[in-house]
């Protein structure tokens, strides 16, 4: 699903999904397998994300695979 | 009505007359507000339950009442049947300058009135030959949308091929709009199009379409006002404070705006959003595409106006910081005098609201300015992200409605027994019969304007007008 990362005023990555209207803040953050990175956000949900720069430049919107 | 657990005992109790089912699908969208909790713990965004009395509307009042309608010199093309737009003309009052039917249109309505045939053999052909006719009524327009009625995504009209065909051959913007009725589960969805539409058909075109005004200049402190829709002239003294700290707003999108002011947009510096439920999409995409960032901002009741204006001058250089607090300082004193004045009417008065977009939170600080409080609010057509907003704004212990429903609101009122009830006019009469004090909240029951300083003037004073109306005292209330 496309998601936009975003950064909030206080500096904190956020992660917006227009279709579902979410907007969650990102609590955790690990690499994954083939250079992907899991962003654990704070409703619980895990997404998977690949292809990001580092640092993230925000704001900008991916693809991103739910794994729970 | 004290405590936490006779809250949720009330509830308990209204969702008892429900069928199971029914009660089961209501009791996640009513809660109470607790101590500590980053959301209100209801579920929101979800179809209505069916056989309830709900106050939402469909997917094209939001995209044509609310986000396109008050452009105010485009014509907005109510396409289907003659009814949606008929039912829908001019409620909302987005007060506006212009001459009507010469170069602005927002108090007229145009349709293309649907028949028998159109069904049968598609209403394309019908819809080139208005906009041709509407080209030769109304030369002055900048552009037309078209904003599709249930019948026509039923039948699969292709009104995006005549809106291509058409912007062609008069060189005008003409913007088909897929807000079919059935499409969503309220108005919510109708604001989402909308928004989406700009992106795909204006804004991308912006450059071609933009009519930059004489010796224009790109400044420092440009800014766009995105969602604030000027019922009863609220767009005004917000533009009039913001100009008075020194920015310049270049875009009222939507209240009192222009085409050209839309497409003028991504020319700012900064959007400064007032309704974040229905304008935040395209706001977000201007943030990624241009770079522009976003910020909300509460202009109802002093608190919250300064708060405000210093969160908008934070963005900017210390001139601006500087004017602001001269702003403020300035309207303090006139401020103290109508507290002064109202709030020993009002003090400890309380207030239940129900209302849709930005305001079941943003007014809450002004009711609080006047001394009063707010027992019970809530979203028809709110999402997470607006209940999650709505957290910092109201007290613990206040009741939580999602999309409520005529019965639940009305059992409310009889137990929690509120001193004023803001709403729509579908519950104004309701409530009145129950002799209690009512305020539109949509409308602002034909007053205005309630944003900024001067805003709040009128406010403090309405409010005072509906609950210490002599009225009253001449009806009983059911439980008096």
């Amino acid at each position: 699903m496309k998601v936009m990362l975003r950064t909030n005023a206080a500096g904190q990555l956020l992660v917006y999904v227009a279709k579902k209207d979410l907007e969650e803040e990102v609590v955790a953050q690990s690499p994954g397998h083939h250079q992907t990175q899991i962003f654990t956000l704070s409703n619980g949900w895990e997404l998977e994300i690949a292809g990001l720069s580092d640092p993230i430049q925000t704001p900008q919107t991916v693809e991103a695979k739910r794994l729970n | 009505m004290a405590t936490l657990e006779d809250k949720k005992a009330l509830i308990q109790e209204v969702l008892d007359a429900y069928p199971e089912k029914a009660a089961k699908l209501r009791s996640k969208h009513l809660d109470v507000k607790e101590e500590g909790a980053s959301d209100c713990g209801v579920k929101s965004n979800k179809k209505s339950v069916p056989g309830v009395m709900t106050t939402r509307g469909c997917a094209y009042a939001g995209a044509k009442g609310v986000v396109w309608g008050p452009v105010k010199d485009m014509i907005h093309l109510s396409h289907g049947p003659v009814g949606c737009g008929y039912y829908s003309w001019s409620g909302r009052r987005n007060y506006y300058i212009g001459t009507t039917g010469v170069d602005t249109f927002g108090t007229m309505q145009f349709t293309s009135d649907f028949q028998e045939r159109d069904i049968v053999f598609g209403g394309d052909k019908k819809l080139d030959k208005l906009i041709d006719e509407l080209e030769i009524l109304f030369p002055l327009s900048q552009g037309t949308t078209i904003e599709s009625e249930c019948p026509v995504g039923l039948i699969g009209d292709d009104i995006e091929a005549v809106a291509r065909k058409k912007a062609k051959e008069y060189g005008k913007p003409v913007v088909p709009v897929r807000c079919e009725g059935f499409r969503g589960v309220s108005q919510s969805l109708g604001h989402h199009i909308a928004n989406d539409t700009v992106r795909d058909w204006v804004l991308p075109k912006a450059d071609e379409y933009r009519k930059l005004p004489e010796g224009y200049e790109p400044g420092p402190y440009d800014v766009n006002i995105i969602g604030d829709y000027n019922i009863g002239g609220d767009a005004w003294p917000s533009r009039l404070l913001l100009e008075e700290i020194g920015l310049r707003v270049i875009c009222q999108f939507s209240g009192d705006g222009t085409f050209n002011e839309v497409v003028m947009t991504p020319l700012a510096k900064l959007n400064l959003i007032h309704c974040y439920r229905s304008m935040n999409y395209i706001c977000r995409f201007m943030e990624e595409k241009y770079g522009i960032g976003w910020l909300e901002y509460n202009f109802f009741g002093p608190t919250q106006i300064a708060k405000s204006l210093r969160k908008i001058a934070a963005q900017f250089d210390e001139t601006i910081q500087a004017k602001a607090e001269e702003v403020i300082a300035k309207y303090q004193p006139r401020m103290d005098a109508i507290v002064e004045k109202y709030r020993p009417r009002l003090e400890g008065k309380k207030v239940m609201m129900m209302v849709g977009g930005l305001r079941p939170r943003h007014v809450v600080p002004a009711f609080k300015d006047l001394g009063m409080d707010v027992i019970g609010t809530g979203y028809e057509f709110g999402h997470g992200d607006d209940y999650k907003r709505t957290a910092e704004y109201v007290d613990d212990g206040t009741i939580i409605y999602d999309d409520v429903s005529g019965y639940e609101f009305e059992e409310f009122a009889k137990q929690l027994k509120p001193d004023l009830i803001a709403s729509g006019i579908k519950e104004k009469y309701v409530f009145q019969k129950m002799a209690l004090p009512f305020r539109q909240m949509h409308s602002w029951d034909y007053s205005g304007p309630y944003h900024g300083y001067d805003g709040f003037e009128v406010f403090a004073r309405d409010m005072d007008l509906a609950i210490n109306n002599p009225t009253w005292s001449l009806i009983k209330a059911p439980w008096a």
